[in-house]
């Protein structure tokens, strides 16, 4: 039976960082991989299909932290406080306490970036002040931060897409009107700062820097509950990845759109695929 | 329209019933999946599948009708006249 995760909290300028830090198991370290988890609601949703893979990760010889950052999670802080610039910072930090307990990266036991989700723009961003090579893994991802943001806002809107009251609709100031205001905003259980929504507005999922042609493995799983090809979306964000001398690698696998809501979804077939990528 | 069935599926959890739709299958109305969150996971699908962000202007009870004013949605900001 694999080892438990040891658990702790990571100090840091925004405060205490919960960690769980999954190490190598086996002879030989394969690498490091840093989870960076999707924001709000699907952060919980996605919790155990993702602790599930860096325990998978863990077996196979890969030293994995996974960690939730500020206001989120079993972190300190509220989310309605946090910016992306801390989240941002944070991730660094984590990256610097992978390191030091897995060591420093190399060819044969390289750093992966793992984005879940809206975790993917996460990766892209901090590929901007890494100092150290690393290859990207993406889970599903979200190709800006505008969507993110409209997709938070639209669990407020969506009520009224299906009304056909339409004097109702005009009569409220839209969530994006308030935010523009410079007043926070609540949706579904979260408040959101007018400091995160426009930090948020100016995220792409496109590559910080160029890369090194050959150095950087960036393999993206696309996730559907029927078998199916990669979206034209990331088909042509990957383009933009490989013409910045990254090596894109496009996969779909079959697994319950498990962000979505809470199942009971077998992800199998996802951390299979996952591993032998990173392999 | 295979893309945007695709997509529904997963979206409402239809268990690849919604891959046998037509354009005329009508969805808002007709589909008790179709709540208000299914439909944020619904136009959140889509635009990430085709890599395209859609003007809240356009997103109406007309948008959800059927099937095919979904495409005519998608087409628009697929490929714009």
């Amino acid at each position: 039976m694999a080892d438990l995760p040891d658990a702790f909290f990571l100090p840091t300028h925004s405060g205490s960082l919960f960690c769980l830090y999954h190490a190598p198991q086996g002879p030989v370290l394969r690498g490091q991989v840093l989870h960076l988890h999707p924001f709000a609601e699907e952060l919980n949703t996605c919790r155990r299909i993702s602790a599930q893979c860096a325990r998978a990760l863990a077996a196979a010889g890969f030293a994995v932290l996974q960690f939730d950052m500020y206001g989120c999670g079993d972190s300190v802080g509220d989310f309605g406080d946090a910016t992306w610039t801390d989240w941002l910072n944070n991730a660094h930090d984590a990256q610097e306490e992978l390191q030091r307990r897995a060591g420093e990266p190399t060819e044969a036991a390289p750093l992966w970036l793992w984005g879940v989700r809206s975790g993917t723009l996460m990766t892209a961003d901090m590929l901007k002040d890494m100092n150290v090579p690393c290859h990207v893994l993406w889970w599903q991802p979200v190709v800006s931060g505008q969507q993110v943001l409209q997709q938070w806002l639209r669990l407020d809107a969506a009520k009224e897409w299906l009304s056909k009251d339409k004097e109702r609709i005009e009569a409220t100031p839209s969530l994006s009107e308030q935010l523009k205001r410079g007043q926070d905003v609540h949706v579904g259980g979260y408040r959101i700062s007018p400091e995160l929504a426009r930090e948020l507005n100016t995220l792409h999922l496109a590559p910080s820097r160029p890369q090194t042609p050959g150095q950087g493995k960036l393999v993206s799983m696309d996730i559907s509950a029927s078998p199916s090809s990669p979206p034209p979306g990331i088909t042509r964000q990957a383009q933009i990845w490989q013409d910045q001398g990254w090596q894109p690698h496009l996969q779909s696998v079959t697994c319950g759109t498990f962000w979505q809501q809470f199942s009971s979804t077998d992800p199998s077939d996802l951390i299979d695929a996952s591993l032998a990528c990173v392999r | 329209m295979k893309h945007v069935l695709r997509v529904l599926d997963d979206a409402l959890h239809l268990q690849e019933q919604a891959l046998a739709f037509d354009v005329n299958t009508p969805l808002l109305g007709s589909l008790p999946e179709l709540d208000s969150m299914a439909a944020v996971a619904l136009i959140t699908g889509l635009e990430n599948h085709f890599g395209v962000t859609f003007d809240e202007a356009d997103l109406n009870a007309d948008t959800f009708a059927t099937v095919g004013s979904l495409c005519r949605l998608v087409q628009a900001y697929v490929s714009p006249p």
